[in-house]
C-alpha cells in the first residue's frame, strides 16, 4: 500500500466525506432540474427574442458554474485535511521517515485528493453529457467547459493543499481554505471602468479565468494561469515539506 | 557479524537563538542497549529525532558506519528504525494496511516476509484486521515497534517506549529489546530509572542540551544505584514565573 492508496482509504472511510458528497449531489441535481424547468417555462418568451439563449447558455453553463461554486466547499474539506491532519497521530514523522522524495509524496497525495474531488463532480458531468446526447448538441464547447471546471478544481486543490501544509489544526485549515478560496473567487467581482485599462485584480481571480472556458474558443492565457498556479502551489508545498525538518513540532 | 559504530560529532540544534542541543559528542560501538536519561525538556527527544534524521542536522555530524545522516540520508534511513513517543498511525487504516504502508515507505525488497516477521515478533496476529485507532496502548506500542524494526535496522531509536505501559507489558517489551539487542544497536530514552538499570549496557545523562555523563553499566561496582547517580548529576529545574 502506498501513500496514494492510504489517502484514498482515509477519505473514503470518513463519514464526513460521504455526508458532503450526498449534500453536493443533492444541490447539483436540484440546480440541474431547476435550470431545465426554468428554461422550459421561458420557451414562450424566448420565441419572441431574436437572440434567445441556447440550451448551452441556459442550462449547461449555469449548471457547470454552480458546480464550480460548490467545489469551493469540497476542495476546502478534502485538501484542507491533507497535511493539517498529520499533526495528530504523529503523521509528520511518517512523512519525514519516507524513503521517497518530497515530490513523490506530494504527487501521491495530490492525485488522491484530485480523485476524491472528481468523484463529487462526476454525477453533474454525467447529467450534462446525457442532456447533450438527448438534445444533440455540439460536444466541443461542453468539453471545453468541463476542462475549465477540472482545471479550476486542480488549481484550488493545489492552493488548499499548500495552505493545509502550513496549518497544524484540521478545522482551522478547512476554515482558512474556505476564506482564501472565497476571497480569490470574489476578486473577479471587482469592477473598474474600462477607461482605467485592464482590471488586473480581476485577472488574478480563478473565477475570471474559469469564465473564459465557458466560451467557444480556448484562452491560452487562462490555461497558463491554471497550469502555472498549480505548479507554483505544488512547488511551495515541497518547500514546506523540506522546511518541516528544520522545525521541532 | 557486522560491526556497528555510531558517531555523533559536535551536534547542535538551535531554534530562534535557543540552543536545544549543545555540542553533543559521543561514539557507540557494537550491539548494545544505550539509555538516554535526563529531565523533561532537556533535549532527549530532539537528539533522538536528529539521530533518526527527522530533523535537519544544522551543525555537526551523525555517522553510522561512516554513512552521514545528512549527506546520504536515503541510505542512512535504510539502516535505522525510529519508534517515536507517539505512534505513527493513520487511524482509518487497519493494522495490516498500516504495516503495508510502512513497508512501502521504507521501500523494502521482500515486503511480505518483512511484514510476516514483525507480526510474529511483536505478536500482532490477533489485531491485524482492527483499525489502528481501536487498539489499546499496549498494541499501539507493539505496532509502533513493528514499524520501526520492519527493515531490520542496525540502529534502533526509541523515544520513551515504556510510557504508559503496565508492568506486564514492560516485561514483554524488555524481552523484545533483549531479542533485538543481539543484532541491533538500541538507543532509547526513558524516565524509568529501575528499568534503565536493568536493560542498559550504557547510560547517557543529559541536561540543558549537553551530555553530562556516560556510564558503562558493566564497569560499575556491585550495588551501584542509577537513581542516586542520576540525582547527583541532574539538579532539579526551578520553574521561572
Amino acid at each position: 500500500m502506498n501513500i496514494f492508496q492510504a489517502e484514498l482509504k482515509y477519505y473514503l472511510r470518513s463519514p464526513i466525506i460521504w455526508l458532503i458528497m450526498a449534500l453536493s449531489a443533492f444541490v447539483s441535481a436540484w440546480s440541474f432540474l431547476l435550470s431545465i424547468e426554468l428554461f422550459t417555462s421561458m420557451q414562450v418568451k424566448f420565441a419572441e427574442m431574436s437572440d434567445a439563449p441556447t440550451i448551452l447558455q441556459g442550462i449547461i453553463y449555469p449548471v457547470i458554474s454552480a458546480q464550480a461554486k460548490l467545489s469551493i466547499l469540497i476542495v476546502a474539506i478534502v485538501a484542507g485535511l491533507s497535511f493539517s491532519r498529520l499533526s495528530i497521530n504523529n503523521g509528520w514523522s511518517l512523512i519525514k521517515g519516507q524513503q521517497q522524495s518530497e515530490w513523490m509524496i506530494i504527487k501521491q497525495k495530490y492525485l488522491a485528493i484530485l480523485l476524491v474531488a472528481l468523484i463529487f463532480i462526476i454525477p453533474a458531468i454525467i447529467a450534462i453529457f446525457s442532456l447533450v446526447i438527448i438534445a444533440g448538441l455540439k460536444i466541443i464547447p461542453i468539453i471545453m467547459a468541463i476542462c475549465g471546471l477540472i482545471l479550476l478544481l486542480m488549481w484550488m486543490l493545489a492552493l488548499a493543499m499548500y495552505i493545509s501544509s502550513l496549518v497544524a489544526n484540521s478545522g482551522f485549515a478547512i476554515l482558512l481554505c474556505i476564506v482564501v478560496l472565497l476571497m480569490s473567487w470574489l476578486l473577479s467581482q471587482s469592477s473598474v471602468g474600462v477607461e482605467w485599462g485592464k482590471n488586473w485584480l480581476q485577472a488574478l481571480s480563478p473565477q475570471y479565468h474559469f469564465q473564459q472556458f465557458l466560451s467557444a474558443y480556448l484562452s491560452l492565457a487562462s490555461l497558463f494561469y491554471f497550469i502555472a498556479g498549480i505548479t507554483i502551489c505544488l512547488f511551495a508545498t515541497r518547500i514546506r515539506l523540506i522546511h518541516k525538518r528544520y522545525l521541532l513540532s | 557479524m557486522v560491526n556497528i559504530i555510531l558517531t555523533v560529532e559536535s551536534l547542535n540544534f538551535n531554534i530562534r537563538n535557543t540552543n536545544i542541543l549543545n555540542n553533543i559528542d559521543f561514539e557507540l560501538h557494537g550491539f548494545q542497549v544505550v539509555t538516554l536519561l535526563g529531565p523533561n525538556g532537556t533535549g532527549k527527544s530532539t537528539l533522538l529525532k536528529s539521530l533518526a534524521a527527522q530533523l535537519y542536522c544544522q551543525q555537526g555530524h551523525i555517522l553510522l558506519n561512516d554513512i552521514d545522516a545528512e549527506k546520504c540520508r536515503s541510505l542512512y534511513l535504510t539502516k535505522i528504525g525510529y519508534m517515536p513517543e507517539n505512534a505513527l498511525i493513520i487511524p482509518e487504516l487497519t493494522v495490516m494496511e498500516q504495516l503495508q504502508l510502512m513497508a512501502n515507505g521504507k521501500q523494502l525488497q521482500d515486503t511480505h516476509n518483512a511484514i510476516e516477521s514483525v507480526i510474529e515478533q511483536c505478536q500482532l496476529k490477533n489485531v491485524l484486521d482492527k483499525r489502528t485507532c481501536q487498539l489499546s496502548l499496549g498494541f499501539t506500542q507493539r505496532l509502533n515497534l513493528a514499524q520501526a524494526i520492519m527493515n531490520k535496522p542496525q540502529l534502533l531509536i526509541m523515544d520513551e517506549p515504556l510510557n504508559g505501559l503496565d508492568p506486564h507489558l514492560i516485561i514483554e517489551f524488555r524481552n523484545i529489546i533483549k531479542q533485538l539487542k543481539k543484532d541491533t544497536l538500541i538507543i532509547m530514552s526513558t524516565h524509568y530509572l529501575a528499568e534503565a538499570q536493568t536493560i542498559s549496557d550504557r547510560v547517557l545523562i543529559m541536561q540543558n542540551g549537553q551530555m553530562l555523563d556516560d556510564l558503562n553499566m558493566s564497569q560499575q561496582l556491585e550495588g551501584f544505584d542509577l537513581e542516586k547517580a542520576y540525582m547527583q548529576h541532574t539538579a532539579p529545574q526551578v520553574a521561572c514565573t
